[in-house]
């Protein structure tokens, strides 16, 4: 996969899962700086979702080249902080279409 | 406890090189092998080198790989030539 791509499930327009994977590819490894975008937001979020929200609210799973984060216990609090991600990540995708897509 | 940040969580390794570095001959052990002022015997090497940072002065000869040798017994000296010229001598004198 040439770009990380994003790809968010709704249900009533809230989030109920985001699947984030594939390589931005916009430089070698260790400089790559859109992936680097893409890992702090998502690390800065699942972070904070652990540390504001109850800790069983979402289950994810992160690996290499890979996120996939979904609701379990779903709140207004939680929409908000899914909502601010992807709107980081859309932030991103603004500056770097070429590395990264939001569908 | 927070999750640790792995910024190039979303980098593609492909394409990551090989160095082309991490080789490095043997060290050869260069440098003075008598002290100043220590008895050498005839034929003892006083100093391996490339090249002749020091410079073979009395009874001392240089060899093919530029060691320099003494050619008779006695204490070995190592002199200033010049401004910035360094040389062995070997001066006789019978062993203690």
């Amino acid at each position: 996969m040439t770009m990380i791509s994003v790809k968010i499930t709704f249900k009533n327009e809230d989030v109920i899962s985001l699947l984030i994977q594939g390589h931005a590819n916009q430089n070698d490894y260790g400089k790559d700086i859109v992936c680097a975008g893409v890992s702090t937001i998502v690390y800065g979020s699942i972070n904070a979702i652990d540390k504001i929200l109850t800790k069983d609210c979402v289950n994810f799973e992160l690996k290499e080249g890979y996120t996939f984060l979904e609701v379990t216990k779903n709140s207004k609090e939680l929409q908000t902080m899914l909502n601010m991600m992807i709107i980081q990540l859309k932030t991103l995708e603004e500056s770097y279409p070429e590395y990264i897509k939001i569908k | 406890m927070l999750l640790k940040l792995n910024l190039q969580l979303f980098a593609s390794k492909k394409g990551v090189g090989s160095t082309k570095n991490g080789r490095d001959s043997h060290s050869k052990r260069l440098g003075a092998k008598v002290a100043d002022g220590q008895f050498a015997k005839a034929g003892s090497i006083l100093y391996r080198q490339r090249g002749t940072k020091v410079y073979p002065g009395n009874n001392v000869l240089r060899g093919g790989d530029d060691t320099l040798f003494t050619t008779v017994d006695g204490v070995v000296k190592f002199e200033r030539v010049g401004k910035d010229r360094k040389q062995v001598s070997c001066y006789p004198k019978v062993a203690a």
